[in-house]
């Protein structure tokens, strides 16, 4: 156990490490920065300012008011666009109404509520004008905490900024002046789930202002007269009380990501707030580590040993099988493996495995330095290919001079990118021999895993915490054969189990906590697949068997993809059954079959930001279609979002009313500094509901083979060096 | 069924006290990178003293060593990064020459002039500068420009300009063994920042100690030629 322990305390302690360094290696900055508030949105101390976040930060957010703390994850989406997820836990929230009533929402001792917001700056400031922003606070659902306003910051010398702006709906509960927009209707949430716009900036509005003195690059003083009066946590609920709309307070930028503040807050309690704000382009640990690459091995010249420019090598019989134990003697098996090699007298091409790098072109450049030891001096091409289960993904082109004579050259990246071709991979060379002592291949692997449920009413966090055993067989070329069990140590998923709103919409997943508590161990994956090239940019995938811990049985898939384009077609069929909740291998307790499939769209429109759709029928046989928009940044960060609507009605969604959410993609590489192509993805959904459910299936296409296409490589092409 | 529980948990347990293990490097697999991360913050380089601390007998008893080998050597040292090795010609392309560390650090060097590193982490991806012979005459100014990759892998280039000057005569010690030496400096600026290149030639004109700047931002490196 100590073992296991000490090393979840080590990867979380280099988190924290990765996080409070963040920002060592930049230079220094004197900017005035912007800030963040206690609902986690760039402002003052409780009110927004008209300035935002610089594009791309993600922020982790903790502010805390008497009982009542919000966790805040912000992300800026675009320069002026930013968006944030709040989860609020209200204490004492029922201590002066329960008893007596005790029922409806007076029966949660802590309250949580759950909040989307969004803001976009409408002005940069400028010489004379200020930053203007426009936002809603809480504007889908109950709307607790729904507000909207519009804010004006100008900063002042180097030292000073004022914040100047206007509120409603809950920030003009305080001080109103009027109704400039007309009546704020009474809100009818419903389900919740949907934005209100009927409610935004109607009704009353209150006026709001602060500023912000900086004494040092590291210590700022904010004063602020709030337009939120609290109406519920310090009326009725008493929760804490409102003595007065000023707060102030201090805030300590202890490292370039991480910020404290403490405050008095409406002249009655401390306030607290700690704010990470992360850049995803900045490496904590500066770029990724690792042994560095062969140097590139130039040949002699033809004038120096023309014994070595001959062709003759290509009449001995062995010739391949010589180059490719030439090659295998210089590659590490644990980062290249070479599938295939076909030659003729002046190119080769090298069919490859990229088994650890996360960026296409640093693979590409091994491979190319590798390929100047091992190959006669008369091949002049170098003809690079990656595949993926057999599949080839691509072909890069580059010429042998080329790679000698950049290798030292200034700005060599750029240089080298300039002379490389990428493509469709083609056909091989005509004589090929592949690598026979590639197959059949074994991995496997034995980590801890945490698996979450989130956002119970009554446990917000719980966690289950076990090991994971995973197989996987390459019996022959794209044939596949997978397994993987779970086994819990530790952990209970408490609460409500069966979360099944409609009798008539089948439990897809609504029983997802009854088989993360009664699955153990759990055989989650146990499956056969086949991988393959249908024609030239089309892909396809069979699988059979146990998919994942709910369902089993065949799903099939073809994706489009031409190396050269932005966009990607794809299509999907499966027909599964649902698995018994105990993690074994029966299919009786349900009783439920489905047929399944979706029509993709994947578009890269540029600038790192990607949207996919995708139609069709879901689990519960629904139909309908998600939507889902992300920003990947070059180093494998994602954040984004997604929205599913089909024809299930809002009541037979439930809560929530249709199915959303975020999505979060962290490269390990850029935690700990190290090559590795391991991710960890995460999407974070305020309602687990049967309406729009999809498979999970962790061998999709696009997943294997997006990674080298042009677009990608491009992202990363200066890795071809490293 | 419990005898297969039992095997589990019993093959389970025993997985625990490895903490992440197996041959498999896909995207979704922790084992390769918690390995990684367990080699990486253990390195030997933490544990010993530094080449550069020991007194005389024991750094010529280590140079002795490394002379019975009978390669060229370098003592390379990064102190931001905590590096500190030797280092044995690998590969040459031109006139750059490359050396590596046991352990997978490269730094490639144009007749003593570092114009790359690899495996650092944050790497100099490549560099105009100067020619060494340049450096040597120890007067007028240089311009240095510097290649590198930022966190989301995007190239970024930094111009700097630099002014030599004659740092006069003295004498060097490198492990164990003293030089008389002439100094060079390089000082060199940019509106983010400056460093001072330093370095030493012996009586033959090698180069035989530099500091020399790697990464912006952090302190130079030191690359002392033990083995010619």
């Amino acid at each position: 156990m100590s073992s296991f322990l000490s090393m979840r305390l080590t990867v979380m302690a280099l988190w924290l490490v990765a996080v409070l360094s963040i920002g060592s290696t930049l230079p220094a900055r004197a900017e005035f920065l912007p800030t963040a508030n206690l609902n986690g949105a760039t402002g003052l101390i409780d009110m927004p300012s008209g300035e935002s976040q610089p594009d791309g930060y993600f922020g982790l957010h903790h502010g805390q008011l008497a009982a009542m703390g919000r966790n805040t994850l912000s992300f800026q989406i675009t320069p002026r666009l930013s968006g944030s997820f709040r989860y609020m836990a209200i204490g004492n929230w029922n201590r002066k109404s329960c008893p007596p009533i005790c029922d409806g929402i007076n029966r949660f001792k802590t309250y949580y509520d759950r909040n989307f917001d969004v803001r976009l700056k409408l002005l940069n400031e400028g010489k004379y004008l200020p930053a203007v922003s426009i936002g809603l606070q809480d504007f889908i659902g109950t709307g607790l905490n729904m507000a909207e306003y519009i804010a004006l910051t100008k900063t002042f010398g180097t030292r000073l900024k004022v914040t100047a702006g206007l509120g409603f709906g809950r920030m003009a509960s305080y001080g109103a002046i009027g109704t400039p927009l007309g009546d704020r209707p009474t809100i009818d949430f419903g389900l919740g789930g949907l934005p209100n716009i009927g409610q935004w900036f109607r009704g009353q509005t209150a006026p709001f202002a602060g500023v912000e003195f900086k004494i040092s690059d590291k210590v700022t003083l904010k004063a602020e007269y709030s337009s939120d009066g609290y109406l519920a946590e310090a009326g009725r609920r008493e929760i804490f009380t409102h003595r007065t709309p000023l707060n102030f307070g201090i805030e300590y930028q202890a490292t370039k990501a991480l910020r404290v503040g403490a405050y008095s807050m409406y002249g009655d309690r401390i306030g607290f707030n700690f704010s990470i704000l992360i850049n995803p382009e900045l490496r904590p640990l500066g770029g990724v580590r690792g042994p560095g690459p062969l140097p590139v091995r130039p040949r002699p010249t033809i004038q120096e040993s023309p014994e070595v420019w001959t062709t003759t090598w290509l009449d001995q019989p062995d010739a391949k099988q010589r180059l490719l134990d030439a090659m295998n003697a210089v590659l590490d098996k644990n980062e290249l493996e070479v599938e295939q090699i076909s030659v003729t007298a002046d190119t080769a091409q090298v069919r490859f495995r990229n088994v650890n790098y996360d960026a296409s072109s640093q693979a590409v450049g091994r491979m190319a330095r590798a390929m100047t030891h091992a190959m006669p001096a008369s091949i002049e091409v170098f003809e690079i290919v990656p595949m993926v289960y057999g599949m080839p993904a691509a072909k890069v082109v580059v010429r042998r001079s080329d790679v000698e004579a950049l290798e030292f050259a200034p700005d060599s990246g750029d240089a080298v990118r300039a002379r490389i071709s990428i493509g469709e991979a083609g056909r091989p060379l005509a004589d090929r021999l592949t690598n026979a002592e590639l197959l059949p291949k074994f991995k496997w692997s034995l980590v801890p895993y945490v698996q979450t449920m989130l956002f119970n009413p009554r446990v917000p966090i719980q966690a289950l915490y076990g090991l994971r055993l995973s197989a996987n067989l390459e019996l022959s070329r794209g044939f596949v054969l997978s397994a993987s069990v779970n086994e819990k140590l530790a952990g209970k998923i408490r609460g409500s189990s069966r979360n099944r709103v409609d009798k008539d919409v089948p439990a897809v997943r609504s029983d997802a906590v009854v088989y993360l508590n009664e699955a153990d161990p759990a055989l989650t994956v146990l499956n056969a697949s086949w991988y393959g090239k249908l024609a030239p940019q089309v892909y396809g995938r069979v699988s059979v068997g146990y998919l994942e811990l709910m369902f089993g049985g065949i799903s099939s898939e073809v994706l489009w993809k031409p190396v050269n384009r932005r966009w990607a077609i794809g299509a999907d069929l499966n027909y599964v059954a649902q698995r018994n909740s105990d993690g074994g291998f029966g299919f009786d307790t349900y009783d439920y079959q489905v047929a399944t499939g979706f029509v993709s769209g994947y578009f890269d429109l540029g600038k790192g930001y990607e949207v996919q759709v995708d139609a069709g029928r879901y689990l519960a046989g629904d139909v309908g279609a998600t939507f889902t928009l992300m920003r990947t940044f070059a180093n494998g960060w994602k954040i984004g979002a997604f929205a599913t609507f089909t024809n299930l009605s809002a009541k037979q969604f439930g809560e929530g009313s249709f199915d959303k959410g975020l999505k979060f993609e962290f490269p390990l590489s850029w935690f700990t500094g190290q090559g590795t192509r391991t991710i960890l993805p995460f999407t974070l959904r305020p309602l687990g509901r049967d309406g729009g459910a999809r498979l999970n299936l962790g061998n999709r296409l696009t997943g294997l083979v997006s990674n080298y296409d042009s677009n990608h490589y491009d992202r990363q092409s200066g890795r071809f060096w490293k | 069924m419990k005898l297969v529980r039992s095997l589990v948990m019993l093959a389970m347990t025993s997985g625990m006290m490895l903490a992440g293990c197996g041959t498999s490097r896909d995207s979704s697999d922790l084992a390769a990178p918690i390995q990684t991360l367990r080699e990486r913050f253990t390195p030997a380089a933490l544990r010993e003293p530094s080449l550069n601390m020991l007194g005389t007998n024991a750094a010529l008893s280590v140079r002795a060593k490394l002379e019975s080998e009978g390669r060229p050597t370098l003592l390379v040292t990064h102190g931001t990064l905590l590096f500190e090795g030797f280092m044995s010609p690998i590969g040459q392309n031109g006139g750059v020459v490359t050396w590596a560390s046991p352990t997978g650090e490269a730094i490639s060097v144009r007749d003593g002039m570092l114009v790359a590193s690899r495996g650092f982490g944050p790497d100099l991806m490549s560099l105009a500068g100067p020619t060494m012979a340049r450096v040597q005459t120890g007067t007028g100014t240089t311009r240095r420009s510097y290649y590198y990759l930022d966190g989301a892998d995007a190239r970024r280039a930094f111009d700097f300009d630099c002014t030599l000057a004659a740092g006069g005569k003295g004498s060097t010690t490198i492990l164990g063994k003293t030089y008389a030496t002439t100094k060079v400096t390089e000082s060199c600026s940019h509106p983010l920042g400056s460093f001072v290149n330093e370095y030493w030639f012996d009586n033959r004109l090698i180069l035989r100690q530099s500091r020399q700047a790697a990464t912006l931002g952090m302190e130079s490196m030191l690359i002392q030629r033990i083995i010619d």
